[in-house]
């Protein structure tokens, strides 16, 4: 069993302060969402966490299991098991996916395997999400649509098999199939590995399907609402304006 | 109301010759500027050493005591004696630059008479313009009262009511605006703080040759925060005898401050060719704002080099806009220092080769010099009847210039199969966080779009120069609307002497 | 001091043929300047001459010992030159002086290379790897390669040279590919803090795919100028890669001669750590070569406290054009992409090794080209 913790947490961006004080602990297996409307921080909180050279921490901290990784170097937090489904990653161009994935798999089940064994163990994990192996012979994300991004990002969650797993916006740009996909890999990974999930979203639907067990709502760089499903529903309803006037 | 606000300086510089009724004493001094051209270029091949070239050049007339001479009738200060003297020397040390055509040495290149008078007269007689300027202008379709303004009359501006409440407007902000030889003495701080600064005969021959001989031009000081908004003219200032030729141009924008000065050029038939070295130095001080246009269209029979270079300071802008037409040789290469941060400068050159031989050199250079820095540079040329487009720029950024970023496009759209278009770009990137692109396209006429056009009832003619326009917009975008409207006018008499498309 | 001891030239020049042209050759070398017009409007010399001048080489065949066997490529007739010992060649070594192609006043460093290589001859399509080898300090190393594809035939020729320390190697490589026939030349460049000199001439008439590698010289310097008559078409791809203090300057120029003729190249450069990469290119398209085009693309990716010129050049000399075009680009690799590879395990200099290999490997390259471009890389601390 671990714990994430985020304690009373301030980001600064280029001299601006975004997050203003949060609060946040996750538990193995628990999986906890965050919504709100846009410009209220969720992507900056996401970032931050995992250490992007541009989003300051200037109070707070993040602890993992006790220890105090605030200020550690972004792939030593990924080494220690936390990791970012990114909401819109860059392309690549020039590395193929299959390489990437490669290298991936081989830093978490080690080397022994053969090239081949490992190929179509990287095949067959990206048919099951519905990557193709053409788009796996591309550039990472050079030219990929919306919805095949995140699959890309859903797979390498399969593949990691982090702790703690932060997912910014894994639903948007994907469709009805998509979006069960991508549903079906955030279970699983969660039955298998017990990872701890912080969902970021303007939609119920997913959380419906991965059985979300805490809410959160995110205004202004503040958390100003805390609940359960039901909270989730109150927004489809009445929409954010509805929940944050109280 | 609206007025014309292009003159033409040569123009001005031949009326001075035509006098009023009085009578000028003239003080002449003739350099033989053919030899200096073919002295430099032998010593492009190290041909004639040192020795010789300094012989040949005070035989030509440009000596010390020719220098001195000038320098005395001017009532110039002591330092500029010397700057001048110091300027001869570098042009006889310094090499040729590599970019002088050889081609040069076979023209016949007339002197350059400098008429040591101050106090020219100016004329008012607009049948002495020669006719063929005067067709020029009416094929132009401009009509004859614009036309004196055109004709660079001064004299009849000055009582005009409508230059006079422009000259009002400057006045009262505190604008200076004055011969460069006038404000040598009116304001000799700030004047020696940056002539020849900016731009110092150091750099290359021809800026020596020009530090020299230097004679008119106009100088401006754009006080704090004072913005102009209306586009002033270089005319407003009256030179000596052939001021066209070495002229210089100081133009000083003190902070927060915003001036877009027009330069128009043009020059009457001379039976050889003329030889043009001018210079013009800007300074941006912090968050000032500079822009500069040249519509050059001098005759055929003029070699120009133009020296251009401005200093941007901390957020300041330097603006360059550049239409090169005229003229059978001409090298412009509007440069910006961007020593400030945060600085960003922006240069668009349009060059026309329009006839067999005639050969446009231009080019940018971009020296980034400090963080957060930003330059584009948009080169256009079009080529036909044999003309050579030459581009030869330079994006430099130095160590330390961190978050610069730096474009430049160089088009070259050549309209028939005798024309040339050469590139040669130098991108020198010495920092790392630095961005730097860089894009060259020659190509020819689109069949099918000349061919849409022409199914659509447009002559052959009119599509051409419809689709030549539609190639320099982002250049006549710049432009202020009377400038666009006699761009657009010239260039399409341009194309009326260009052969069959193929 | 010269690049070379004089003596010690002397001496291995009187062990071969043709002394009298050799010697010529070499007064030919003494006279020549490195270079007559600057580089650039702000840098006389992109390459630092003044470095070589001061190295006072020596030109001497000694046996050495390489750790491993030399590389082999199945399929692949193989030469090797080990420390200026002709070690394996199942081809002739012509005594003939001089190179078909180019003229000792091309360059100083050609004239001085003619004067002290005997001349390996590829007459006939086929495969061949050249190794060019030398591990000895202070060691200078010449040689002369002409190859000719006759009409009908291809040919694939890869020269590989390899050198360490303060040493040198200096290659004249001339190839003429016929009508109807097409060669792929590679010449791959792998230093380390030693000392390279390339020049290479290719008249084009039927088709030519070059790859042009150059990595890890103090100063390293490779020219490549490919004339293409009509209907040729030629492909090449440039890259560079320095670390540390490296200096290289690769130079890859077109000229396009007949009408219809076509081409196409990539100039591409990582300069890492405090190196100066340049590379640089002139397409030029003549008079006569009406129908023609060209298109060239110059990237450079800069890592740390280093300096990358890329200078494309375009001349086209007449009217009658189908398209001519170039693109130059400098950037840094992007914080987020680091990031982002962070994001997923790799730390810092992992992430720019694959972001480098990435860059550096292209669709077309031959299954060796893609290998040894993977070793340099590696070799060079990625």
């Amino acid at each position: 069993m671990s714990t994430l913790k985020i304690e009373d947490l301030h980001v600064e961006v280029e001299g601006k302060e975004i997050i203003k004080g949060i609060s946040l602990e996750i538990k193995s297996g628990e999986v906890h969402a965050i919504m709100g409307p846009n410009g209220s921080g969720k992507t900056t909180l996401s970032l931050a966490i995992m250490g992007h050279p541009k989003y300051k921490i200037t109070k707070g901290r993040i602890l993992l299991d006790g220890e105090d990784i605030t200020n550690l170097e972004t792939d030593q937090k990924v080494k220690k098991g936390l990791f970012l489904a990114f909401q819109n990653p860059i392309e690549i161009s020039g590395v193929k996916l299959s390489t990437l994935l490669v290298a991936e798999y081989n830093r978490v089940y080690g080397s022994n395997e053969s090239v081949t064994q490992v190929f179509s163990k990287i095949t067959s994990l990206s048919k099951s999400v519905g990557i193709s192996d053409s788009l796996l012979n591309r550039g990472v994300f050079e030219g990929f649509s919306g919805g095949e991004k995140k699959r890309v990002e859903i797979l390498q969650l399969q593949i990691l098999k982090p702790k703690f797993a932060i997912l910014d916006e894994p639903d948007s740009g994907v469709d009805v199939d998509g979006l069960k996909t991508i549903s079906d890999v955030i279970k699983k990974v969660k039955e298998e590995n017990n990872t701890g999930y912080l969902i970021i979203t303007h939609y119920r639907r997913i959380l419906d399907y991965v059985n979300a067990d805490k809410i959160h709502v995110l205004y202004k760089g503040r958390i100003v609402a805390s609940g359960s499903m039901e909270l989730a529903k109150l927004i489809d309803e009445k929409g954010y304006e509805g929940v944050i006037k109280q | 109301m609206k007025y014309f606000t292009l003159t033409w300086k040569g123009l001005n510089a031949f009326f001075n010759r035509v006098k009023d009724g009085r009578k000028m004493t003239e003080e002449k001094v003739s350099v033989d500027i053919n030899e200096i051209l073919d002295a430099a270029i032998e010593a492009k091949y190290n041909r004639v050493d040192q020795i010789e070239f300094h012989r040949r050049v005070v035989e030509s007339g440009l000596s010390r005591s020719t220098i001195e001479a000038i320098s005395k009738a001017k009532k110039e200060p002591e330092w500029m004696l010397r700057l001048r003297l110091k300027s001869l020397e570098l042009f006889e040390k310094l090499p040729t630059p590599n970019w002088l055509p050889d081609v040069l040495s076979s023209l016949n290149v007339s002197n350059l008479e400098l008429y040591i008078k101050p106090d020219v007269e100016r004329t008012d007689n607009w049948e002495q313009i020669p006719k063929e300027i005067r067709e020029y202008y009416e094929k132009l379709g401009i009509p004859q009262s614009e036309q004196k303004v055109l004709g660079g009359l001064v004299a009849v501006l000055e009582s005009e009511p409508i230059y006079a409440n422009v000259k009002q407007e400057l006045q009262k902000k505190g604008v200076i605006m004055m011969p460069p030889e006038e404000a040598m003495v009116k304001y000799p701080d700030i004047f020696k703080q940056y002539f020849m600064k900016i731009f110092p005969a150091s750099d290359h021959k021809f800026a020596a040759l020009h530090g020299a001989l230097w004679s008119g031009g106009v100088f401006v000081y754009v006080p704090k925060g004072v913005k102009i908004t209306t586009p002033v003219e270089g005319f407003f200032v009256i030179g000596t005898e052939m001021e066209g030729q070495f002229e210089h141009t100081l133009v000083i924008a003190d902070e927060d401050s915003y001036i877009h000065f027009i330069e128009g050029c043009s020059a009457p038939q001379f039976k050889n060719f003329s030889f043009h070295d001018g210079m013009v130095e800007l300074f941006a001080n912090d968050n000032a704002h500079i822009k500069f246009t040249t519509i050059q269209n001098w005759s055929k029979n003029v070699i120009n080099f133009n020296n251009k270079r401005a200093w941007a300071n901390k957020n300041s802008v330097i603006e360059w806009v550049e239409g090169s037409l005229g003229s059978k040789y001409s090298f412009v290469y509007p440069s910006t220092i961007l020593r400030g941060e945060g600085a960003s400068s922006t240069s668009l050159v349009v060059t026309l080769a329009s006839a067999e031989g005639d050969w446009k050199d231009s080019g940018s250079k971009m020296i980034h010099a400090a963080p957060h820095t930003r330059s584009r540079v948009i080169n256009k040329n079009i080529g036909f009847n044999g003309g050579v487009n030459v581009y030869r720029g330079l994006v430099k950024v130095n160590k330390g210039a961190v978050g610069s970023k730096a474009f430049v496009k160089c088009d070259s759209l050549m309209l028939d199969e005798k024309t040339k278009a050469y590139t040669f770009p130098h991108n020198q990137v010495f920092e790392e966080d630095a961005d730097v692109a860089h894009e060259a396209h020659t190509f020819r006429m689109s069949e099918d779009q000349l061919f849409y056009l022409m199914s659509r009832g447009i002559s052959e003619k009119e599509a051409t120069s419809m689709l030549v326009l539609g190639f320099m917009d982002e250049i006549m975008r710049e432009l202020p609307f009377e400038y666009a409207a006699m761009l657009n006018k010239v260039i399409k008499l341009e194309l009326d002497k260009l052969g069959a498309v193929a | 001091m010269p690049l070379v001891d004089i003596d010690s030239a002397k001496s291995f020049l009187s062990s071969l043929e043709n002394r009298s042209e050799r010697e010529e050759l070499f007064s030919i070398y003494e006279r020549l300047p490195y270079q007559l017009i600057n580089d650039s409007p702000t840098v006389k010399h992109y390459t630092r001459w003044e470095n070589l001048d001061k190295l006072n080489l020596k030109i001497e065949s000694l046996d050495g010992k390489r750790g491993g066997n030399y590389p082999s490529i199945p399929g692949y007739v193989r030469v090797v030159i080990h420390n200026n010992l002709v070690k394996e060649t199942p081809l002739e070594f012509s005594s003939s002086v001089g190179n078909s192609l180019i003229k000792p006043e091309d360059h100083k460093l050609v004239s001085l290379t003619l004067s002290l290589s005997r001349k390996l001859e590829i007459k006939q399509g086929g495969k061949y790897l050249i190794y060019h080898y030398t591990d000895v300090e202070g060691n200078f190393s010449p040689i002369n390669i002409e190859i000719k594809v006759p009409e009908g035939e291809s040919a694939d020729v890869i020269y590989y040279s390899e050198n360490k320390g303060k040493s040198m190697n200096s290659a004249v490589i001339s190839a003429s590919v016929s009508k109807n026939s097409s060669l792929n030349l590679t010449l791959v460049n792998k230093g380390n803090l030693s000392y390279n000199f390339v020049y290479s001439k290719a008249r084009v008439e039927g088709s030519i795919n070059t790859y042009i590698i150059s990595s890890g010289f103090s100063e390293g310097h490779v020219e490549y100028h490919s004339y293409l008559e009509e209907g040729a078409q030629a492909f090449f791809s440039s890259r560079a890669l320095g670390v540390e203090n490296n200096n290289i300057d690769v130079i890859t120029n077109v000229y396009h001669d007949g009408p219809k003729s076509v081409s196409n190249g990539f100039m591409k450069s990582v300069s890492a750590g405090s190196s100066f990469v340049v590379t640089r290119g002139d397409a030029r398209i003549n008079e006569q070569a009406i129908d023609s085009s060209t298109s060239i693309i110059g990237k450079a990716i800069m890592l740390g406290e280093s300096t990358a010129v890329v200078a494309p050049m375009l001349e086209v000399r007449t009217g009658r054009v189908i398209t001519a075009k170039h693109s130059a680009s400098v950037s840094k690799v992007p914080e987020d992409l680091i990031f982002y590879l962070q994001n997923r395990g790799f730390d810092k200099k992992s992430a720019e090794g694959l972001i480098i290999r990435g860059f550096m490997e292209e669709e077309g390259d031959t299954e060796i080209v893609k290998k040894l471009i993977d070793e340099i890389i590696t070799s060079l601390g990625y």
